[in-house]
């Protein structure tokens, strides 16, 4: 008996009995869908927050660690160079790559193919006496004197955020104290009261924010462009700059250093005991802020997910073997016909790896559906939010990312339909075929 | 081959079905297994075909006991010794009639242009060609039992079970179907045996087998058949009313 034979006889199946295969393939299919949903939301809420806040930076993440003259070195031997060197090397070890940064009086100075992907206008346009730089939304508004209350409608925000953006992107502004700014791009950061990009922060009730309130947006920095034209003087920070491929990376390198963040409490407490007082910050908005939320998010889903997966193989298991109950005198009719209990068993493998797949691709379209529907009922919030958090022209946000959580979930629906057949061998005998018959 | 049945017990929970039957076919015979409902007919022919354990005794078909063949011999006993055709027809619905004409054929690893031209073959001798490619809710109940028959016939078998064939069928498609049954038997060499309570079988047999109460008492009536013609003689003298009498 040929593969396409078992397939055959197990597709003759489904057709034979539609109403049962469709009424399984829903409720299993619902159940998986549902899960298939919250993972490619979660995943496409933090896929695109994440690349919001790096592209920048081309997807890379830009650190900047401090070794502090630590207020306890009266009483301990204090070496700055050696911290410094020590920094470097965490870096090295985290994956990251050391870059050297100059300052032009407060402002930090960075070459411009590392901030290439948020320069948005020409360089070669700046003007001779202006300097170019990268703003946040937060700090043009301050620059361009345009006030706006944290109250004020989403769509004033959202207004307001447009007018800065025209007022700066490609403009000089000249600020307190005369220094003229080229604006070359807007960086992301919190803007107008949104702090995170919770559709609340814009007085907007939507069930979405379950996840975007994870989405820290933090502040930016003002970061001047250098273009190779910049003739002002810089001076090279003493502050440890990296670039880090992942975001992963860069957050397990900050969680690192934060355990040697001591004050003089600590010491105090001997809770302490390198006695090092190092600081390391993301430069560019919040990424590893939000990583680190989404992780906790990662792990409530996973835990419902496998809850909700063992509840929906269980129900997949007993429906599928409530089919092969009703399926005796099929079972009874094929031994009848010469069939070895092994050819059954093969036919009723691959019916019920139909129904799975039926199912999987139902769960599937259910999933994407919802993620749809979602995106749908919230586009102008979404619009909104990323325009305030992000400094971008208003755009359409699509919220969806493919997370290998959805193949365990397709790959257990496959896995019960044999899983269901072993465990109902004893339906597959050839034993009183004629009571089975009739 | 000759098929010989010895001291057959069958009982259900404590009813005794079948009580120490003892019988033999000889081989080619058209023999009509007779009985009213209930009286152990279906159950005999079952037991004959294997797919009905016993609760002691012996069916040996060609020398070898039927109820001692376990895994692919008995797959192998289904497909090539014996054609099953089932009360009911039990034609799978979401096959067409062509496919089901082919399943043994499937199981038995028969390749897809052979099962194909020799269920053509098969429809083609029982006059169903014409509704080879539909399913079975889309034939009459004639053409299904045809198709049935062309089923039990596809792997060439030796014996062919037949269980109330003309059950539910009208008189003249009673007729019809067992007409057929006779030219399949004429045609292929087979040995028949039906299990009915249609008198009409009987005027077709070479053997008739009474099943009452559990016990057997056969006759042949080769010549009746030989020349095709009605019934003469009552195997059993106790009328089909007096069956369902000492049943009840």
């Amino acid at each position: 008996m040929r593969l396409v034979d078992y397939f055959r006889l197990g597709w003759a199946n489904i057709v034979a009995h539609k109403k049962r295969a469709a009424i399984v393939v829903v409720i299993v299919g619902v159940m998986f869908g549902v899960l298939i949903a919250g993972s490619l939301l979660i995943q496409g809420v933090e896929n695109t927050a994440l690349d919001m806040m790096t592209r920048s930076t081309d997807g890379k993440v830009l650190v900047r660690s401090v070794a502090q003259q630590y207020s306890f070195c009266k009483d301990v031997a204090c070496d700055l160079e050696a911290d410094k060197a020590e920094l470097r090397q965490r870096v090295t070890d985290y994956g990251g790559k050391v870059i050297e940064v100059k300052m032009l009086g407060q402002d930090y100075v960075l070459d411009a193919d590392l901030v290439q992907g948020a320069i948005e206008t020409e360089l070669s346009k700046a003007p001779a006496d202006a300097t170019p730089v990268l703003a946040p939304l937060s700090t043009l508004s301050n620059w361009l004197q345009i006030s706006m209350s944290e109250r004020a409608a989403a769509e004033v925000k959202v207004r307001t955020a447009q007018q800065i953006r025209e007022q700066a992107v490609g403009q000089v502004i000249t600020v307190m104290g005369g220094k003229k700014y080229w604006v070359a791009g807007i960086l992301p950061g919190s803007f107008g009261g949104t702090s995170t990009l919770a559709l609340s922060s814009l007085g907007r009730k939507n069930p979405l924010d379950i996840l975007l309130s994870n989405v820290e947006l933090g502040g930016s920095a003002v970061l001047i462009i250098d273009d190779g034209d910049l003739r002002a003087e810089t001076v090279i920070t003493d502050e440890i700059w990296a670039t880090f491929d992942t975001v992963k990376q860069a957050e397990r390198y900050i969680a690192e250093i934060a355990d040697d963040n001591c004050n003089v409490l600590d010491v105090q407490a001997k809770r302490c005991p390198r006695m090092k007082q190092y600081e390391a910050a993301t430069v560019i908005s919040s990424p590893v802020m939000t990583y680190r939320n989404f992780e906790g998010v990662w792990l409530v889903f996973k835990i419902l997910a496998i809850a909700l997966a063992v509840i929906g193989s269980i129900v997949s298991l007993s429906t599928y073997t409530r089919l092969v109950g009703k399926d005796t005198k099929v079972i009874a009719l094929y031994h009848a016909m010469g069939a070895t209990k092994r050819q059954v068993v093969g036919v009723y493998v691959a019916y019920l790896l139909g129904l799975s797949l039926l199912a999987s691709l139902f769960s599937l379209a259910l999933g994407v559906g919802l993620v749809l529907i979602a995106n749908l009922l919230s586009a102008t919030g979404l619009m909104q939010v990323f325009t305030l958090g992000f400094g971008v022209a208003e755009t359409r946000v699509w919220l969806f990312g493919w997370n290998n959580w959805i193949m365990v979930f397709v790959g257990l629906l496959l896995v019960v339909a044999p899983v269901c057949v072993v465990l109902n061998l004893y339906q597959f005998s050839s034993k009183k075929l004629a009571q089975k018959i009739k | 081959m000759s098929i010989h049945l010895k001291n057959i017990n069958k009982s259900y929970g404590k009813k005794q079905v079948l009580s120490d039957v003892n019988l033999e076919i000889k081989t080619n015979a058209f023999v009509m297994l007779k009985g009213v409902s209930g009286s152990g007919k279906s159950t005999l022919l079952s037991i004959i075909g294997g797919i009905e354990p016993m609760s002691s005794g012996e069916v040996v078909i060609d020398g070898q006991d039927v109820s001692s063949l376990k895994g692919g011999a008995r797959a192998d006993f289904y497909r090539h010794k014996v054609g099953f055709i089932f009360q009911g027809f039990y034609l799978q619905p979401q096959l067409t009639i062509a496919e089901n004409i082919a399943l043994m054929g499937t199981f038995a690893g028969v390749p897809k242009q052979e099962r194909r031209e020799r269920a053509e073959k098969l429809a083609e001798d029982l006059g169903i060609v014409e509704v080879l490619d539909r399913l079975p809710a889309e034939v009459s109940g004639g053409q299904a039992e045809r198709a049935c028959a062309a089923r039990a016939l596809f792997m060439n078998p030796e014996i062919i079970l037949a269980d109330e064939p003309t059950n539910n069928l009208d008189p003249e498609n009673a007729k019809n179907v067992i007409e057929m049954l006779q030219k399949i038997w004429q045609d292929t060499n087979t040995t028949m045996i039906v299990a009915s309570h249609d008198p009409m079988v009987e005027a077709y047999a070479s053997q008739v087998i009474s099943v009452k109460e559990g016990k057997v008492r056969g006759e042949e009536k080769t010549q009746e058949v030989a020349e095709n013609v009605a019934v003469t003689e009552e195997i059993d003298a106790a009328p089909a009313a007096e069956f369902a009498e000492s049943e009840a």
